[in-house]
């Protein structure tokens, strides 16, 4: 062996060395890493047992109260409140409800029948002094049930601070309750399937209307995401144009699973978690382009259809709904290779540098002479 | 372990229970409805000493890790003026230096602060960083200042990020939306060098006029003096620009009425001479298209050109419109401050050519790498 070569390799084995000394325990790189102790350990679980059943209690009230309150103050299909706020005045509560007003009466079609409910709500009322609040905090929830013979959709905004006006004219679209108002109460699966996460792709927002900050900001971004292959594996290998990542990307759901223990035991049928939608946020409107791009007919047909989604989707579209998610994914985000193979672009750079190497080291083999 | 499994299982009976008695379907008929609400309560109630229980055992245990590391690490109090500081107890003479010095040169008026008094500094400097563990008054807020050798390798550069916590830790002084408190930076205490290059630098007539000695155009470069006689604000910006300043000025506070008729000219109809009238009429704007810092520089400034006593003038004005604070402040005319703020940039105007920057540098180490291994070549060799 060279000389040279073993300084080398004596100057890498004492690298080696060094980085083991640092890191091997007992070292100080344990300071870095975070365990859990049993205290911590015993303290999650505690919590979350009791934000858990403390959620249901609060949500079974305002359920009761607010549906109450929905039938029997709706006027035209609309009913609207909010605590006591110095802050609204009566010119900014009439604004509000001309806004979602006229929304609800421009939509077509329409269930008579439906009430929505927009309602902003104290997030102590309805719970217990001195009990850990629940979890869901100030998100935005959506509440959806018959009440004295009337169906009902509530969206309903959790407040700790008197509201104001700027705040209920940001309030100002039905969101979640959109399709409800439109076409009623949904079959028996899809209503299943939006409470295991369809509800984040029934927001009332079309991908014209999404906000230009938001689309530049998403351009500036590979794909208009963040870090797409840190998504879910659905969406990730939706992106990358898989069908069956595509299907059960849909099937699934865009909410993530945190609180569905909450939705399965209380009368909440959705929590907006914010903007943690999968495909950019761009998802929140997917069921909304779904419409667009088949009809309300058809779209009613699969709303109301009591099969499971999947069936219902292809026998209301005649598609799979993997098929449909994957050429829209494919429009609107672009395409995302997966997989851990370097890309092509990669591989032949790598192919001519080790060409070009090869060369010259053969150019220099034949040029040597012995002396 | 056993109250961990005890807890696990209590947790899973709850759940399992409440999933048998509720469907997961939508209306509220139908979840959970055979559960009053009462004996809900009474199921919280009987979670809530476990919840408790596992939080007290969790902050004792908190606390005994505190305790066992206090006194772990030998420390020192360095208390000058107003100041507490905490470090290391080789650190002392050398954390009292930076602080007095830094003290002395830009914070001297600054014993009534308010806010000053309910900080305690914590400083690292030249030394392995390490937990400090110390008993601090609750009420007081512990702002840390760790220095790597790295990242800070002069005394200078360890006063500069003194001056930045010290200048933070003031910020509470004044009211939010007072003029005082949106002049002031969290962004730390600006350097009169880089000042002078964020006026050189930006592309805006008022900057340049300003470095020609117009002193009212200083003082547009820092959204003050629109109304003044001889303003020249069509020169100083760029009609966008002035659009953007009117509709900056709307979203950010009150002084103009949405509704207003110049408003909606220059907001709607894009009507520039309604845009200068309505800059005309405000003391001050909330934006202009120069740094922010600009602003914090030139208060503080007054503070020091006020000498002592000048941060409690600014105390005593906290809520007053910014041009009577910098007079009150600094104790000059502000046609007086603008000329000393222009001086002040001027003066400080670095001495530096354009050149390769780093890369000549990195060039020069890069051919001396290459040379090294060429030498080593048979063909090359010396010798």
């Amino acid at each position: 062996m060279a000389a040279s070569l073993k300084y080398w390799l004596i100057a890498l084995v004492a690298a080696w060395g060094a980085a083991a000394a640092w890191l091997l325990p007992p070292s100080r790189f344990d300071r870095f890493i975070r365990t859990d102790l049993p205290e911590d350990v015993r303290y999650r679980e505690a919590t979350v047992e009791l934000q858990l059943a403390h959620g249901i209690l609060v949500s079974r009230r305002w359920a009761d109260s607010l549906s109450a309150l929905a039938v029997r103050t709706a006027v035209d299909g609309l009913a609207l409140a909010h605590p006591h706020s110095a802050n609204v005045t009566p010119e900014g509560f009439d604004e509000w409800r001309e806004l979602l007003s006229s929304r609800l009466q421009s939509l077509e079609p329409r269930d008579p029948d439906m009430v929505v409910g927009v309602f902003f709500q104290n997030d102590r009322h309805g719970a217990l002094d001195g009990v850990l609040l629940p979890r869901f905090g100030a998100r935005p929830q959506t509440y959806v049930g018959t009440r004295e013979g009337s169906p009902y959709c509530l969206v309903v905004y959790p407040k700790r601070y008197p509201v104001s006006n700027s705040e209920l004219r940001s309030a100002g679209r039905l969101e979640t309750c959109l399709m409800h108002a439109k076409y009623g109460e949904p079959g028996a699966a899809v209503t299943a399937w939006l409470e295991s996460g369809g509800f984040a792709f029934a927001r009332d927002v079309r991908l014209a209307e999404f906000d230009e900050f938001h689309l530049r900001r998403a351009r500036m971004l590979p794909f208009g995401m963040f870090r797409p292959v840190e998504a879910d594996v659905a969406t990730t290998g939706c992106v990358a144009g898989k069908l069956p990542a595509c299907t059960a990307a849909f099937v699934a759901g865009g909410m993530s699973r945190s609180f569905l223990p909450l939705i399965e035991q209380s009368p909440i049928a959705y929590v907006h978690e914010g903007a943690f939608s999968p495909f950019s946020r761009k998802s929140d409107a997917l069921l909304a382009e779904l419409e667009a791009a088949y009809g309300p007919e058809l779209f009613a047909r699969f709303w109301q259809s009591d099969s499971d989604v999947e069936s219902a989707f292809r026998a209301a579209f005649g598609e799979e709904s993997g098929a449909w998610l994957r050429d829209w994914v494919q429009t609107e985000i672009g395409s995302y290779r997966s997989g851990p193979m370097p890309s092509g672009g990669a591989i032949l750079l790598a192919m001519l540098i080790l060409t070009a190497l090869s060369a010259a080291t053969c150019v220099i083999a034949m040029r040597r002479r012995v002396a | 372990m056993s109250s961990i499994l005890q807890s696990g299982v209590r947790g899973l009976v709850f759940v399992t229970s409440l999933c048998v008695v509720a469907p997961t379907t939508a209306s509220a008929e139908q979840s959970t409805p055979d559960i009053t609400d009462e004996q809900f309560i009474r199921r919280i109630e009987a979670l809530v000493p476990e919840y408790e229980s596992a939080r007290a055992a969790r902050e004792a245990r908190i606390q005994a890790l505190r305790e066992a590391e206090r006194g772990s690490v030998p420390l020192d109090t360095v208390q000058f003026g107003p100041l507490r500081v905490v470090t290391l107890q080789g650190n002392v003479d050398r954390t009292r230096a930076l602080f007095e010095d830094t003290w002395n040169e830009s914070f001297s008026g600054l014993e009534v602060s308010p806010s000053l008094a309910r900080h305690l500094f914590t400083f690292q400097w030249r030394a392995r960083v390490q937990r400090l563990a110390f008993a601090a008054d609750p009420n007081q807020q512990v702002v840390a200042i760790q220095l790597s050798r790295a990242r800070v390798p002069t005394a200078d550069r360890a006063k500069a990020e003194i001056r930045d916590a010290l200048s933070r830790s003031v910020l509470a002084d004044f009211p939010s939306g007072s003029p005082m408190s949106a002049w002031l930076t969290a962004r730390g205490y600006p350097r009169s060098v880089d000042m002078y290059r964020l006026v050189a630098l930006a592309n805006v007539g008022a900057t340049r006029q300003c470095l020609s000695g117009d002193a009212g155009a200083c003082g547009a470069a820092l959204g003050i003096g629109f109304g003044d006689p001889g303003a020249e604000i069509s020169a100083w910006f760029e009609p966008h620009q002035r659009l953007e300043m009117v509709q900056r000025a709307v979203a950010s506070r009150d002084h103009l009425e949405t509704d207003d008729a110049l408003v909606r000219s220059c907001i709607d109809l894009n009507d520039i001479a309604a845009c200068d009238s309505l800059l005309a009429r405000l003391d001050w704007v909330s934006w202009v298209p120069v740094s922010d810092r600009l602003r914090a520089h030139a208060l503080w400034l007054a503070v020091s050109v006020g000498g002592s006593g000048a941060w409690g003038r600014a105390l005593e004005r906290a809520d007053a419109p910014i041009v009577d604070v910098l007079e009150h402040v600094s104790g000059l005319s502000i046609q007086e401050f603008l000329t000393v703020w222009r001086e002040e940039l001027i003066r400080n105007r670095p001495d530096a050519r354009a050149g390769f920057g780093g890369r000549g540098s990195r060039v020069l180490a890069w051919s001396l790498i290459f040379m090294a291994f060429a030498m080593r070549s048979t063909r090359w060799r010396l010798a």
